[in-house]
């Protein structure tokens, strides 16, 4: 009755630690985090700030935005953001005035430099804002972008 | 099926600079058909991994405002010349692209 | 090599062409203006025989750039599907009747200048002006709202050009129509230009003719391959250097405007030389190169207040009936016709229309005064 017993508790705790194994080898592009619904589809820059969590970001000198102060084509707006912040961890971009202002929202891992090119859609003339979330704290930077055509 | 990224990896001192282009529509779903009237369904690009031999080094989420047919990039530390970088976007709609290439 | 490095390369070899072009141009005599009115007053094919010669070696110059895969001639401004057919007739006579009274097209134009001629600098500085407001200003309301207006506008899927209709039409093969149509077009204005035993005879003639033609071909071959390479911030295969963001030629009209406008906002760092403006800047160079070394420098300038008047309302006309007509005797009646396309021919008979009814009418006039 013993032997029964310790075999079956042994083929048990096998069968366990097999799934529980199999259970940590999830395709690398599953540990993707959610999309943020809340946030994207957010129609004011208030509501996407909030659902992203970064409503009490503070302006930072050392987070630099770079775009032309003036964009010919609203459909393609190059955006260039870099942080000089230490241990930043993700850079977001947010066109205030579109009505998804939420445009993206990188994380950086790996090696990855906290660096983002994007082109950007931008329905008005409007202000460009990065976030960047850093050691816990967020910070955020804007500029103006004038713009002749609409893209969206 | 997956479409092509096309991506440029190139070394720039101790880092190296990736941009990559890929072909999308990236539909708001707020634009209405002039000839119907209706409303056009959204359907952008909603994830975007990037891998450098593997490791996951950039996670995006993105949203409608991104630009048809997008162009991004971003820089990654301590990469070598023959270094393996692989793009994977997914969309609203669970469709996927995916891109490869090595580093210059 | 850097997109800077490419359109610096665009730019430069825009100027050397130019170059070559205005001091050929000065040596022959090459005139469009003038080779109508030689026809209208003195019954005289030679300069007309010229120009079609170099059109007859533009024509198989550029299409074997585009057999070849040198040239994507569906990436040009003249052989899009859109074809608006009054602007084209309108503006073409307008610029006809334009560089009659203006002593000479805007190519002309630049080679008096680089003569010493005071008068076409005049022309000049109107020309620009008049193409700039019917480009983007109080003209071009005109323009696009009554002859661009959709009424008067065809659209032509394939593309305007012969071989693209020849290729949808019969179902072949794009590249094959492409030889085909400009071997035989070539062939065909060769056979004339060449059975006159004058036009055979004339060196001045025959060297204008050939070498414009190449001049045309080898503009193509600048701005279109030399030119075109992947846009490092885009990843998207750009043309460098030029102004439409497409292949060019020669063409003077949309690069008097340009040139107008960067000498105006110079600090605005988007402005930049192109292709088209270094051309422009290139013909006058050329001009006084040849005028130099041949001792035919003079200024002149307007010996009545007619004349001054004349020229100033054929430059205005001029400056409105080349943008209009998306090109002028040159940008559509030299680089235009080499891409086969139909509107360029529509612009190419409408400007030598206006020209040769203008110069009868002044030939009518001239004849009454003299009676009187």
């Amino acid at each position: 009755m013993n032997e029964l017993r310790r075999t079956f508790l042994k083929r048990c705790s096998t069968a366990g630690a097999v799934v529980w194994v199999v259970g940590m080898l999830k395709p690398i592009w599953a540990l993707a985090a959610e999309w943020n619904k809340a946030a994207f589809e957010a129609s004011s820059l208030a509501d996407a700030l909030k659902n992203s969590g970064t409503s009490a970001a503070v302006d930072s000198k050392e987070l630099l935005l770079k775009v032309a102060d003036h964009a010919e084509n609203g459909a393609v707006v190059q955006i260039e953001v870099t942080s000089k912040i230490p241990a930043t961890t993700s850079i977001a971009i947010y066109v205030e005035k579109n009505p998804r202002p939420l445009v993206a929202d990188m994380s950086f891992q790996n090696g990855a430099e906290p660096y983002i090119f994007l082109v950007t859609k931008m329905a008005e003339t409007s202000r460009i804002r990065a976030v960047a979330r850093a050691g816990g704290k967020t910070y955020f930077t804007a500029k103006e972008v004038h713009i002749t055509s609409s893209g969206c | 099926m997956a479409e092509a990224i096309k991506i440029r990896a190139t070394l720039n001192g101790e880092f190296a600079e990736v941009k990559a282009r890929m072909a999308h529509i990236m539909e708001t779903g707020l634009r209405k058909d002039p000839a119907s009237g209706q409303v056009i369904p959204a359907h952008f690009v909603r994830q975007v991994t990037a891998t450098l031999n593997g490791n996951v080094v950039l996670d995006a989420q993105w949203g409608p405002s991104v630009s048809k047919d997008p162009v991004f990039g971003f820089r990654v530390k301590g990469a070598k010349a023959g270094d393996k970088v692989a793009i994977k976007a997914v969309d609203n709609k669970g469709e996927t692209l995916t891109g490869e290439t090595s580093v210059a | 090599m850097e997109p800077a490095q490419i359109a610096n390369l665009v730019v430069w070899c825009g100027i050397g062409l130019g170059t070559l072009f205005g001091l050929v141009a000065n040596r022959c005599n090459f005139c469009t203006m003038g080779a109508v009115s030689d026809i209208v007053n003195m019954g005289d094919w030679g300069r007309m025989r010229s120009w079609l010669l170099a059109i007859a070696v533009g024509i198989l110059g550029t299409n074997l750039l585009g057999y070849f895969g040198y040239l994507d001639l569906g990436k040009t401004a003249y052989t899009g599907a859109v074809l608006p057919w009054l602007a084209y007739i309108v503006g073409g006579a307008c610029f006809g009747v334009g560089m009659t009274l203006a002593s000479g097209c805007g190519n002309k134009t630049m080679v008096r200048i680089g003569s010493g001629n005071l008068k076409s600098l005049v022309v000049l500085v109107f020309f620009g002006l008049a193409a700039m407001m019917t480009m983007k200003g109080v003209l071009g309301v005109i323009r696009l709202q009554v002859l661009q207006a959709p009424l008067f506008v065809v659209k032509i899927e394939s593309g305007q050009s012969l071989p693209a209709i020849l290729a949808s039409l019969s179902g072949g093969d794009l590249k094959t129509m492409q030889l085909l149509s400009a071997c035989a077009l070539a062939l065909l204005i060769a056979i004339f230009v060449f059975r006159d035993s004058d036009f055979r005879q004339n060196f001045d003639n025959k060297l204008a003719g050939i070498f414009i033609g190449l001049v045309i071909t080898a503009g193509w071959y600048v701005t279109g391959h030399i030119g075109l390479a992947e846009n490092p911030d885009t990843l998207e295969m750009t043309y460098f250097g030029t102004n439409s963001r497409l292949a060019e030629s020669m063409s003077f009209t949309g690069p008097t405007a340009y040139f107008l406008e960067l000498l105006s906002y110079w600090s605005d760092t988007s402005s930049r030389v192109s292709f088209g403006i270094a051309t422009l800047i290139g013909v006058a160079i050329g001009s006084f190169i040849y005028a130099m070394r041949s001792h035919s420098f003079r200024l002149e300038h307007f010996s009545t207040a007619d004349d001054m008047l004349r020229h100033i309302a054929g430059a205005v006309l001029m400056g409105f009936g080349g943008v209009t007509a998306a090109g002028c005797s040159i940008g559509q009646g030299l680089t235009g016709v080499t891409t086969l396309s139909l509107g360029s021919y529509l612009v190419f008979f409408s400007i030598i229309a206006g020209a040769a009814t203008t110069m009868k009418i002044q030939y009518h006039m001239m004849m009454r005064e003299a009676e009187a």
